[in-house]
């Protein structure tokens, strides 16, 4: 039933009709925007992503085939656009040198979502080169080959950036883990 | 495998996650797409703009091309229209009830009436303005075509008068072309028109005479204004005359 309601807000949307553009804008914004949440830099960045990715969303209506899901192909386009404006920032994707592992990002995360606040701040912390490919492969499900092709790196680098991520995610969740207990 | 602990643990926690991003995000993605319809709509009235010029410049082309083309075709057309119907009349057994309407006689075309006599030359004398002494002569309708086609070649038109059934005939002179025939030109280049001669120049044209012996003087020698030698060559093939000055 929900499908069918989305189909007939998707319709209208491709006519350009604003009140089922707001309507499609409020069904998906939530989670989009956590999406763009990991993979920028604070919440500032992250809504700039989430606008842009709509109006892409809604002037690249047509480009949207019938078959597939069309919160996966809203999601896409959000990840692209988190990777273009990334790319804007000019941030490699190399390898980060061992100070930049130390660089500590700030964020704006909201004083209602505390239960949540630890793991975004967690994930902030991360290199955003280390965190954009775990984002691809452990969240997105991306394959390295697709992740090089998107990122325009080597699959070794990308295998290697995940690993690191892992590595840096485990030890920082245990402590988390030992600090809630 | 812990890698796909961490993986799923992540990916689970997100999921769950949900965070209101701030209100006028909206607003802004709602200006944007004002401001991207307004740009299709002006490429859209360009491109219509482009195309109703084109057409109307297109329309205007054909309207004047229309107009042209019956202007010009008008001039010639009442004397097309003598001749034309002259030959259907001499065709057919001339009628006393012949309803030739007097033709329109316009200002291009120049009358100078004279006594229509059978036998009479007809010679392109100096044009008269319509207005001063148009006389026709009365002359039967039958006699008026015999000469007709006796004279086709000379310029003569038929004048039918309805009222009275009388067919006058009339000579017109056409129209007097404004620059005489152009290979008897002669005179297009500024010259004197006389060749003044001096010593030298008689004396070269008694050797040129006795050179060219029997032929027509071919080759002759003169002075031009300035006094320096001239030849000139006549009868030559080429149009445009040749003048070598030598001092």
């Amino acid at each position: 039933m929900e499908n069918v309601s989305i189909d007939s807000i998707w319709k209208k949307c491709l006519h350009g009709d604003r009140k089922a553009q707001y309507h499609l804008y409020q069904l998906f914004s939530k989670k989009m925007y956590v999406v763009c949440l990991r993979y920028a830099n604070d919440s500032l960045e992250a809504e700039d992503i989430l606008q842009i990715g709509f109006v892409k969303v809604f002037t690249k209506s047509h480009l949207f085939s019938d078959h597939g899901s069309l919160e996966g192909w809203i999601r896409k386009i959000m990840v692209n656009t988190a990777i273009e404006v990334q790319r804007k920032n000019k941030i490699s994707y190399v390898e980060p040198l061992e100070n930049e592992i130390a660089h500590q990002r700030t964020h704006h995360t909201e004083g209602d979502h505390l239960h949540y606040k630890d793991l975004i701040t967690l994930i902030h912390q991360l290199p955003i080169g280390y965190l954009t490919v775990f984002n691809l492969y452990a969240i997105e499900g991306y394959t390295h080959k697709e992740i090089a092709e998107m990122l325009r790196i080597s699959e070794g680098n990308s295998k290697s950036q995940l690993s690191r991520a892992r590595q840096w995610l485990q030890t920082r969740l245990l402590k988390i883990e030992a600090l809630t207990l | 495998m812990k890698n796909q602990d961490i993986d799923k643990l992540l990916r689970d926690h997100f999921n769950k996650l949900d965070i209101q991003p701030s209100t006028d995000i909206w607003k802004k993605i709602e200006t944007e797409l004002d401001e991207q319809k307004v740009i299709s709509i002006n490429k859209k009235t360009t491109r219509l703009k482009v195309i109703g010029t084109a057409a109307a410049i297109l329309v205007g082309i054909g309207i004047v091309s229309l107009v042209l083309q019956r202007q010009s075709a008008n001039r010639p057309y009442h004397i097309k229209y003598a001749d034309r119907k002259m030959d259907r009349e001499m065709n057919t057994p001339p009628k006393a009830t012949s309803k030739v309407e007097p033709l329109p006689i316009e200002r291009q075309v120049q009358l100078s009436v004279r006594p229509v006599n059978k036998g009479n030359q007809r010679e392109n004398s100096s044009a008269n303005a319509i207005e001063t002494n148009m006389k026709v002569v009365a002359i039967q309708t039958s006699q008026a075509f015999e000469r007709l086609k006796m004279g086709k070649q000379q310029p003569l038109m038929v004048v039918v008068d309805t009222q009275t059934q009388v067919a006058h005939v009339l000579e017109y002179i056409p129209i007097k072309p404004l620059i005489e025939n152009p290979d008897e030109e002669n005179s297009m280049m500024a010259s004197t028109g006389t060749n003044s001669q001096t010593v030298v120049t008689k004396v070269l044209n008694v050797l040129s005479k006795t050179i060219n012996q029997g032929n027509s003087a071919e080759v002759q020698f003169s002075n031009d204004d300035e006094g320096s030698l001239q030849i000139d060559i006549l009868n030559s093939l080429v149009k445009n005359k040749k003048r070598k000055r030598k001092k």
